[in-house]
Formats: structure tokens, C-alpha cells, sequence
């Protein structure tokens, strides 16, 4: 019992993202189901053998995709429904040749699943050394940054760094002196794209191994949310503002790419607070590390769906066919009860069943994108209008 | 008489041991009547580390009233997960043998006669102290030497600082073994002295070289888990297993193939087989161009050229002159060489043959890109201690540190037991004055013990801090029985098949049992006695304070976590890769219970791709030309280039055909590992089991050739060598060769208790002196014997 709570406690940084959002989200309001716990979500991908199929980051069966790195862009849990809804007839067959047995999923087994699909999406597959290597050359970081034990600046003393929240931070604190320094020599200013930054730190992970390493304690968005105040974030990425982070459409999927991100933009971001007669806001790895929960936890759930639409979205998919209303199987009885997860828990349980039907009845299977998938749950969440 | 429930315990300790022995159980049956109720006792189930040989297994002891009654496999522990060898099952005959020493003793008689008489540990504390101050008076404080064996963990950093703050560079270790994975061969190839992990369970193809890592490895329950998985733990990857070795042992009778091989020449084998690869161009040939150096012919800074390892291979090892040498056919070279290459991810394992055998061995697995990858050698993290505390010396203690050490030239290479030995009996640089003699039992386990019994005569005193009285304890003057390791605390830091670093704690299970005392807590007592910088130097009472405290830096790395299921440990890795840190305590207090409550701690992370761990070499690379070697094993004079690349050595058979014309194999069997359990029946009753021996020494003889010389399998021979002769039970047995006689190794005690003295025969009686030039020790495969009737 112990155990499970110590267990518990620390998984703040999604758990806390996730029940954090559940109480002030838009979806609160629609009655979405309680978003699970990422370890347990772990176990469910374990213990329902999703493993034998799909790896992560490399771990694990080859049939399926790797859910690690896949896919490359954001995935909201609508998203990864409506990922579920279309893959599903592949993934049967699968694991019908497989022998595999169809293993029935909980409401809350789907929603730990859930919570973990996210948590790894957002931790960055391993970079690639050789990659990072090529990056360094290009990027010029060697003009400053020698890769020699005992220099000052050797960048081998960053091996021991292992979170990217921690670079972020070290990147965000020292981005005037390292401005000032690059104007002193001439170099230009350098962006870093995708996993440019991933590759990087692998690179500079291999180049030394003598230190400990350090890792950190997950973040609590909560202080995050305080931060984003208290150290004046907000007075530009003000919420519905122009630079609001969660409507951000490029805003970074992993944590790396968002250490990436804020140097990208760290030297507007400067100028900005100088200009603003504002002080520099210096960061702890531990504030950096809250301040993160709670960006990325702004943007877990997907923004509410259009009720009309998704009704169209309901009879161009040929759903009215067998749920229609007065048919035997009826769905205004979910009325306030959709979310993502009990979507894909539907469709996990149900889906063998009803590709069936649909292929005796000659449909085919219709596939669905996310923004369709957001619009049909608010159409049943509203009772099928 | 009255007959209380603990009596009834004390004796039923013995139970077991006393019905392995048949006749023991007799007078088990006369129990007395109880007059209590025959009430089921209090049932604990404790976990700690097995200490019967170096393998590091977590293990569940059942203790009922106090009493330690049955051992089980933790399941928790990573490295055996719940399984245990039969030497761990019999672990109990350790704690409950009948000739454990019970109190410290002090020598009465001559030397070597076994006379002692008892005295109390403030005698022997007051007697110890007496002869080290006596050294710092003196400035004799070099004069003391610590012969240590095979352990690990915070008690070898103890025995350090003690010296270092007393004044002696002597910390002699006495470890070496012909089975240990090949050490001077990853030193030459990797700059790094100390084990590999070898990840078994992830690859395909496995040449063993002599290794015996299902039997006599430094883990082999380790090693069998890891071999079930990979012979049987992927569906559809079934990995193949080659052994090649002169007798057929218990691995090779597990391996796919068996390739019988001259003794000695499984390193020459190797450059066959790399001579193949080179040829046919079945090299990894990324891995070369990123990661090696002296592939090819190079030059140094200072313009001069240098011939590389591809060249001197393909000019030096062609098929047909290796075949010649190690009796191996030249299509198997040739097949070997193809499937190694072709298999990946593939692995070569040696024995600690010679240093250049070995790294002809090492070299394959660079030749195939097998260093630092899923499947390959790894290069383990150690578990992350905290530091003791600074200190400086005392002038006494500085004037003693700066004195030449007793083990020659090779410092930390090879087994300086033997130069120290050599060193003692020729009394330069100088003799010492006090031996302690920790976890080590050097008149019974190095080859030619003899060697070490000269050297003995010539200390004026031998303290020993054995349990047993075992051969080199019989020869001390003083002894201060350590408890067994069910009796006391230790740390044991171990690291798995696939490199993750795992911390098991041995605690004491139940009481002492008799009046011995913890090792440790004797040596902080002399230190206090002894005071000054020395106890400023180890300021801790007891030494499970000095585990408490440098374990507070395995829960300050912020990394791993306790014992726990596979679920575990695929749950923290996953969160580690991310950088992220969730152990399942929160307090040092919390971190020490569940340590102590799941047996251990662990990091289940493997990092690859850190160079700078991997390879210590000066290149920062895997070196198929050994540059590091001219530093730590040839510091004078110049060296040819060929003296550097491996290469076969030559392997000194010093004696001719005629008078003996059999080699000598020695091998270890499972259950005699160490030869450190000897003194438990029910591991003698089994030291045999492809041959149904048990209680004796054998001698295995091809059955053709016995037949020729007409001995049959159950007679009594003598087998002899220029150094003696051992009389043992002669076995035909099919996994032999021809030219070579094999004897097991374990039995032939002077001391030991009554299991242990005068039970068969010790045959590193029999072997030569031929002392390796580098690692000191001497070399296999090259002792001669003869056989006839006894």
C-alpha cells in the first residue's frame, strides 16, 4: 500500500497534468471520464500484451508501429481514437494471425493506457550521436564549446545531463551570455529544428561518461501554473492572446523540442522583456521542469467539437446504418458520457464485432480523422440533436 | 531432562546436514522427549545475498524461531530472479557445520599442526593492536600486507583505507582463476581491468572459448538464465551455442557443437578465425572505420609506421598453420569464422588464458562491431557509492605508503599474489611481519601451493579472519573467525548479463551463532585502538555505518530503484531514458527499509554509445593494436609491433613426451566452484554428476587410451608430474582427448573440518611453475603428467 502511494505521488508530471486539467478543462463541463494513471497505463500495455505487437522506442514486438516516436507530430486523445478507429481492422487481423485473443479493456484500463501513450509521446525517442555530431559541425557549436576534458567550456561536462528540461533551463539562463559571446566571434545566430537538439544531446552523452548522472524529479503543473505568473510569462503569452501557447499549432511535441523551441526563440523572447522594462526571469531545473507540466498539460485535451458537424460526420461514415435513433442499438443513451477513451474502449471491445457486421452488410470500414472524431463525440455528447 | 523448543532448533540445524550424511541421522533419532507443545514457531523469511561463491544471488532464508531453516531464491533479485544453484540450496551446511571455529584461537603448537587454544576477543584485540603499533613505532607499517580473495563491495574500500591510513601499499589480491572472463584481454583492447557483462540473452551466436560459463563462470546462475533465454526465450530465435575446449564439460554438453581443441591453443584458434574473416571481408566495417584503431598499417607522431592487425593477421594465421596447432580441421576454422560473422548479434567469450590469447579472443568481438551493442560486450556501470570522506596521512603513515608494494611490477594486473610470494621468499624489497588473511585460502587455491607454504614459513605472523579452519588457516598463528555470511552485514555490488548495475544486501539472518565476530567491526576496534589520524581516517563504530554511509550516495544518484518485478524494471527504464526519476522511496529512511525488506537496489538502464566508458585506451578506441600495453605491461625497453597485436604464444611445454605424455587439464565442476565448499556434504555427494562421482578425485581418460594402457574405469591410478603425484579413481570418459588427462579441482583439504580434510585430492599439487611474464600466474595447459596403477 505504501509502496503504491510513493509510487503514485511522484508521477506528477502527468498524472498531476492530467487531473489538473480535469478541473479546469473545457471537457469537465462534458462530463469527460476521469484520465488514468500513466504507470498503470504501462501495466495495461504490458499485462493486454500490446508489447508482443508494438515497442517502444525499440522495445518490443516488430508486427506493429513503434508508439514511441510515432507519430511525429502532436496527437490529441481524440486524435489517437480516431488513430485506433482506422488502424483497427489491420490490428485484428494481426492479431487474429497471431493467435492473439481480443482482450477486453475497462474504461479505466483505456484511460491509463491513454495517460501512458501520452506520457511517452512527449519523452524523446533516443537521439542519434552521429546525427548530433554532424549538428555540432554545422551549428558552429564548436567555436565556443570544446570537446576536451578539463577546458572550460568542454561540452563533455553536459554529459551528465540527461533531461532536456535541464538543458532548457541551462540554455534559457545563459542565452545573453552565449549571444554576446557568438556576436564577440562573429557567429550568426542558429536555430534547431526536430530532433536536431535530441541528436545533439546524444552526441554529447557519448562523449563523457565520468560524471553521475543527473535526472529529475517530474514537475508539478500546478507550481507551473503559479510560475507562468509569477515570473511574468503570462504578461505575453496571455491566455486567448496572440502568443497563447495552447493554441499554438507548431508547439513542440516532445521535451526536447521544446528546449529547442525556447532557444529558438529565447533571443526574441529577451529582447522582448528588456523592451518591457521587465527582469529577467531566471530558472530553477526544478521551476523549469513545473513550468513544463504546465505547458504541456494545456494542451492534453482537444477543444470542444461542433455538435452540427458531427452529425454530419455521423451519416457520412454510414453510423446512422446500425445506431440510428430507435434502432436497437441506440446511442443517445451516451448522452454527457463521450470522451476519447471511451471511444477507443468501444471500439477495442466492440470493433471485431461490428467490422463483422458491417462487412456482412457490405459497408466499408470508414475512417475517420481527429477534428471528425472531436465533432462526432460532442453530437452524441449532446444526445444526437 | 527438560527440552525446550529452541533446543529442539538448535539441534534440527543440523538436521540437514546430518541426513546428507547417512550416518548422522542415527543419533538424530534419539531426540528426548518435549515437554512443551509442539506449537508451530514464529516463520520469518529473510532476504539476503548468497555467499557461497562470487555469483551475487538474492536469496530468501526461512527462519523459525530464530533458527535459519531453508533457503529459497529471491525473486526479487534481477540476477537469479527466485532460481539458485545447488550451492546456494546447501548453504545452510555453511552456517550449521560442525567445525566452524567458535571463538578466536590462538596457535599452541608448530606451525601448521592444527593446535590452537581459544581466548577471548579482548585478548585477540589487545595482541593485534600490540603488533601494529609496535609497526608504526618501528616505522615497519609496509611490513603489513592483507591478502584478500574473492569478494566485493565496501569491505575492499575498508581494508584500503585502513592501509592507507596505517602506512602499507600492500593490499595483495589473491584472486586469480583460469575461468574468470578474459581481464587482460578487454585491458588490451578496451583499457579496461575489470569483468564485462556478456549479453547472452540478446544474441545470436556464441563461440565460447574454454569458457565455462554454464558450471564455473563468476555468476552461473546468471549465465544459465541467460542461456535458457536465449536457446529458448524468443519465439522463433533459437541462438547457437559453440564450445570449444579440450575436455567436453557440463557447457559443452549443453552447446550446439563441441569442438575439441589442443589445451592452450583456443587463442590460436581465434586468429584462425579472425585470419577468415579478414580474408573473406565479413568484417564490421562501420565499427572499424568509427570506432578502432591499428586495423591497418598506421603511423605514429612521429612518422614511424607500424604494422597493423589486418596485415599481420592475414600474413601470420592462414587456416592450415592454426589447424596444425590446435588440432581443429580447416573447413570448421573456415565454417566457425563464417557463421560468427554472419550471426549477428554475435559474441566471443574467453578464459583467462594468456594475455594475448586473450585478446585474440576480444578481437573477434571487435571484428564484428560486438562491443557496446544489444548482444555484445557491455561494460557495466558501477552502482554509485558515496565517496568516504577525505583524510590525510599521518608522517608514519606517509613514510609506509611510499615504500616499493610486495607485488612486483604489474601494478593491478595479473595476480600479484604469485610475484608477492616470490617477493616474500626472496626477501626483496624486504619481508613482512604480519599476513591477515581475509575471505582467501592460498595454501589450498593457487596452483603450487607449495610456493605460498615457503613463502609463509618466512612471516612472523599469519592472522586469519576464515570461519574455517581451513588449510591457510591452519598455518596462522592467530585466528579471529569471521561470521558466515548469514551472520552479518555486507554490501554486494554485482551487475547483470546485460550491464545494469544491481546492489544485493546481505544481512545477518539469525543470530551469531557461536563467538565470532564481523570482519569489519573487528578492524574499525583496532582502528580505535589505534587512533589518531587512522581513526579520524575511519571514524565509524561498526561497519554496517560504513555501508549506511556510502549507500547514501545510491539514493542521492537520483537513479534506479529497488528490487522489484520485470514490470519494475521496464517501468524505471523507461522513465530513466526520459531523464526522469521516480523511485518508490521518498527518504533515505524509506530508501534503507525497502532496501533491507526487497533485498537490494538496482538500474535497470544500460547507456550505449558512451564512448569514454567503453574504451580506456589512449586512442579512446577499441585497439586491435594494443598501444595501451607498452604503458602497464611492457614500461622498459622498446617492443616490436607483433609483441602488441595478438598473437599465439608460446606455450613453454617444458617437458618431453616420453616421461609424461599427457597434458593436464584442471576444470571446476558447479558444485565445487571455489573450491570454498568443500566442507558441505551435500555438494560433495554431487561434485561429479556426468560421472556419478561423489566423495573422491577422478581422473578422466579417453577410454581408448586407457584401454591401450590398460587401466579400466574404476581403478586406482597415480597421475604424476615433475612437481608430485596424486593417487585418484581412474574414469573413462568419452570427452576427452587422447593426450589429455582431466582432473576436477575442490577436494584434497589439509583443513577444512571433517568434510572437507583428507577428501580426495588437490591436483594444483601437480602444476608446473611456468609463470606468465605478465600476469604472473601460472599458465594452463602446460603441465605434463604420466598415469599408472596404483
Amino acid at each position: 500500500m505504501k509502496r503504491s502511494l510513493i509510487l503514485a505521488v511522484p508521477l506528477l508530471f502527468l498524472v498531476g497534468i492530467l487531473l489538473w486539467n480535469q478541473a479546469v478543462g473545457v471537457e469537465k463541463s462534458t462530463g469527460y471520464v476521469l484520465p488514468g494513471e500513466v504507470k498503470e497505463g504501462w501495466k495495461v500495455f504490458t499485462t493486454k500484451r500490446c508489447g508482443i505487437c508494438h515497442s517502444i522506442w525499440g522495445e518490443g514486438g516488430k508486427g506493429g508501429p513503434d508508439l514511441g516516436p510515432l507519430p511525429k507530430t502532436y496527437v490529441s486523445p481524440a486524435q489517437l481514437a480516431a488513430l485506433m478507429w482506422n488502424h483497427g481492422p489491420e490490428m485484428w487481423g494481426k492479431m487474429s494471425f497471431q493467435k492473439l485473443p481480443l482482450q477486453k479493456m475497462s474504461l479505466k484500463e483505456m484511460a491509463d493506457l491513454f495517460a501512458f501513450l501520452y506520457f511517452i509521446r512527449y519523452m524523446d525517442e533516443p537521439g542519434d550521436p552521429n546525427r548530433g555530431k554532424a549538428v555540432m559541425e554545422a551549428k558552429g557549436c564548436g567555436k565556443c564549446h570544446a570537446i576536451q576534458k578539463g577546458q572550460k567550456e568542454d561540452l563533455g561536462r553536459w554529459a551528465m545531463y540527461i533531461n532536456p528540461i535541464l538543458w532548457a533551463q541551462m540554455m534559457w539562463n545563459h542565452e545573453p551570455q552565449m549571444e554576446q559571446a557568438m556576436k564577440k566571434k562573429g557567429i550568426p545566430w542558429m536555430e534547431f529544428k526536430e530532433n536536431e537538439m535530441t541528436d545533439l544531446i546524444a552526441y554529447i552523452r557519448s562523449l563523457s561518461s565520468n560524471f553521475e548522472k543527473i535526472y529529475l524529479s517530474p514537475g508539478d503543473p500546478r507550481s507551473g501554473e503559479k510560475l507562468f505568473s509569477q515570473k511574468g510569462c503570462i504578461v505575453c503569452h496571455t491566455p486567448s492572446g496572440e502568443l497563447d501557447l495552447s493554441k499554438k499549432k507548431d508547439f513542440p511535441r516532445t521535451l526536447t523540442q521544446l528546449a529547442g523551441l525556447m532557444w529558438n526563440h529565447s533571443r526574441r523572447m529577451w529582447k522582448e522583456i528588456e523592451e518591457k522594462g521587465l527582469e529577467r526571469p531566471l530558472l530553477s531545473p526544478q521551476e523549469m521542469a513545473d513550468l513544463v507540466a504546465f505547458l504541456f498539460s494545456k494542451r492534453y485535451f482537444d477543444p470542444p467539437g461542433n455538435p452540427l458537424k458531427g452529425k454530419m460526420v455521423f451519416n457520412k461514415k454510414q453510423c446512422h446504418l446500425c445506431h440510428a435513433k430507435g434502432k436497437t442499438l441506440d446511442l443517445k443513451g451516451l448522452k454527457g458520457k463521450v470522451s476519447p477513451i471511451l471511444m477507443a474502449q468501444t471500439l477495442w471491445n466492440h470493433g471485431p464485432e461490428m467490422f463483422e457486421k458491417m462487412r456482412k452488410e457490405k459497408v466499408s470500414w470508414q475512417k475517420i480523422d481527429g477534428q471528425e472524431m472531436v465533432d462526432l463525440m460532442e453530437y452524441l455528447n449532446q444526445g444526437m440533436p | 531432562m527438560k527440552f525446550s523448543r529452541r533446543d529442539f532448533l538448535k539441534m534440527g540445524g543440523g538436521v540437514g546436514v546430518a541426513m546428507a550424511l547417512g550416518g548422522g541421522f542415527v543419533q538424530w533419532t534419539h531426540w528426548p522427549e518435549s515437554d512443551s507443545s509442539n506449537a508451530p514457531g514464529i516463520e520469518k523469511w529473510i532476504p539476503t545475498i548468497c555467499g557461497q561463491c562470487t555469483g551475487g544471488c538474492g536469496t530468501l532464508v526461512r527462519v523459525i524461531d530464530g533458527w535459519a531453516v531453508n533457503i529459497a531464491g529471491n525473486p526479487l533479485h534481477p540476477l537469479n530472479r527466485g532460481t539458485l544453484c545447488p550451492k546456494g540450496i546447501a548453504g545452510l551446511q555453511a552456517l550449521y557445520d560442525p567445525d566452524r571455529l567458535r571463538s578466536p584461537l590462538k596457535r599452541i603448537g608448530n606451525r601448521g599442526e592444527g593446535h590452537f587454544e581459544p581466548i577471548s576477543w579482548k585478548e585477540a584485540l589487545h595482541q593485534v593492536s600490540k603488533v601494529l603499533i609496535e609497526l608504526r613505532e618501528k616505522g615497519e607499517t609496509h611490513q603489513l600486507v592483507v591478502l584478500g580473495g574473492r569478494y566485493r563491495g565496501l569491505m575492499r574500500s575498508l581494508w584500503e583505507r585502513f592501509l592507507k591510513a596505517f602506512g602499507s601499499p600492500n593490499y595483495i589480491d589473491n584472486q586469480f582463476r583460469w575461468e574468470d572472463p578474459p581481464l587482460e584481454g578487454l585491458l588490451l583492447t578496451q583499457g579496461i581491468y575489470d569483468l564485462p557483462a556478456y549479453d547472452i540473452e540478446k544474441a545470436q551466436y556464441i563461440l565460447s572459448f574454454g569458457s565455462g560459463i554454464l558450471e564455473s563462470f563468476w555468476s552461473p546462475v546468471q549465465m544459465l538464465r541467460g542461456y535458457g533465454h536465449f536457446r529458448r526465450g524468443r519465439p522463433g530465435l533459437r541462438g547457437r551455442f559453440v564450445q570449444i575446449e579440450s575436455r567436453l564439460s557440463s557447457t559443452g554438453i549443453k552447446a550446439d557443437e563441441w569442438v575439441p581443441i589442443q589445451p592452450g591453443t583456443e587463442g590460436v584458434l581465434a586468429l584462425g578465425i579472425a585470419h577468415m574473416i579478414l580474408k573473406e571481408g565479413l568484417y564490421h566495417k562501420a565499427f572499424i572505420a568509427e570506432q578502432a584503431f591499428g586495423f591497418e598499417n598506421w603511423k605514429d607522431s612521429e612518422g614511424r609506421e607500424h604494422l597493423g592487425f589486418k596485415e599481420f593477421i592475414l600474413s601470420e594465421y592462414e587456416p592450415a598453420v592454426v589447424s596444425k596447432q590446435t588440432g581443429v580441421p580447416i573447413d570448421q576454422i573456415i565454417r566457425l569464422a563464417r557463421e560468427f560473422s554472419s550471426n549477428l548479434p554475435s559474441l566471443a567469450i574467453g578464459y583467462r588464458d594468456r594475455p594475448f590469447h586473450q585478446m585474440a579472443v576480444s578481437v573477434l568481438n571487435g571484428l564484428v562491431g560486438s562491443i557496446d551493442v544489444p548482444g555484445g560486450l557491455l561494460i557495466p556501470r558501477s552502482v554509485p557509492y558515496r565517496p568516504f570522506p577525505s583524510f590525510s596521512e599521518d608522517t608514519i603513515a606517509q613514510r609506509g605508503n611510499s615504500q616499493r608494494p610486495l607485488f612486483g611490477r604489474n601494478e593491478g594486473v595479473g595476480s600479484p599474489s604469485y610475484l608477492f610470494a616470490k617477493n616474500v621468499i626472496s626477501g626483496k624489497p624486504y619481508k613482512p611481519k604480519v599476513l591477515f588473511l581475509y575471505y582467501t585460502n592460498p595454501l589450498f587455491s593457487n596452483p603450487n601451493p607449495e610456493y605460498f607454504f615457503k613463502a609463509f614459513q618466512e612471516i612472523p605472523l599469519i592472522i586469519s579472519f576464515s570461519p574455517y579452519l581451513d588449510d591457510s588457516t591452519k598455518f596462522s598463528d592467530l585466528v579471529l573467525p569471521d561470521h558466515t555470511p548469514f551472520e552479518r552485514w555486507q554490501d554486494d555490488p554485482v551487475f547483470l548479463s546485460n550491464g545494469f548495475p544491481a546492489l544485493g544486501i546481505r544481512q545477518p539472518v539469525v543470530s551469531p551463532l557461536y563467538q565470532t565476530k564481523a570482519t569489519g567491526d573487528f578492524l574499525l576496534e583496532i582502528v580505535r585502538e589505534l587512533g589518531g589520524q587512522i581513526q579520524k581516517a575511519l571514524p565509524w563504530n561498526e561497519f554496517k555505518e560504513v555501508m549506511i554511509y556510502c549507500l547514501r550516495g545510491v539514493f542521492e544518484a537520483k537513479r534506479g530503484d529497488i528490487f522489484g518485478l520485470q514490470f519494475d524494471e521496464a517501468w524505471t527504464r523507461l522513465l530513466q531514458r526520459g531523464g526522469w526519476s521516480v523511485p518508490t522511496y521518498q527518504t533515505f529512511e524509506e530508501f534503507l527499509n525497502l532496501l533491507y525488506e526487497k533485498g537490494g537496489w538496482w538500474d535497470p538502464v544500460y547507456d550505449f554509445g558512451e564512448r569514454s566508458r567503453v574504451f580506456r585506451t589512449p586512442s579512446n578506441k577499441f585497439e586491435f593494436y594494443a598501444q595501451g600495453s607498452q604503458k602497464t605491461l611492457f614500461p622498459v625497453g622498446k617492443i616490436k609491433d607483433s609483441n602488441v597485436l595478438p598473437h599465439a604464444e608460446d606455450l613453454k611445454q617444458g617437458e618431453t613426451d616420453q616421461p609424461y605424455p599427457f597434458t593436464l587439464h584442471v576444470f571446476r565442476t558447479i558444485s565445487l566452484t571455489g573450491g570454498r565448499n568443500a566442507n558441505q556434504p551435500w555438494l560433495q555427494s554431487m561434485v561429479g554428476q556426468h560421472l556419478f562421482e561423489r566423495w573422491r578425485t577422478w581422473v578422466e581418460i579417453n577410454p581408448e587410451t586407457a584401454k591401450k594402457m590398460s587401466i579400466s574405469d574404476g581403478d586406482w591410478v597415480w597421475v604424476e608430474s615433475r612437481r608430485g603425484r596424486i593417487k585418484a579413481i581412474a574414469r573413462h570418459y568419452k570427452g576427452t582427448l587422447p593426450n589429455v588427462v582431466n582432473i576436477p579441482f575442490g577436494q584434497g583439504h589439509r583443513g577444512g573440518g571433517r568434510w572437507s580434510k583428507g577428501i580426495g585430492e588437490n591436483p594444483y599439487h601437480l602444476i608446473d611453475d611456468h609463470l606468465d611474464p605478465v600476469t604472473g600466474f601460472p599458465v594452463q595447459g602446460t603441465t605434463k603428467v604420466k598415469i599408472y596403477k596404483a
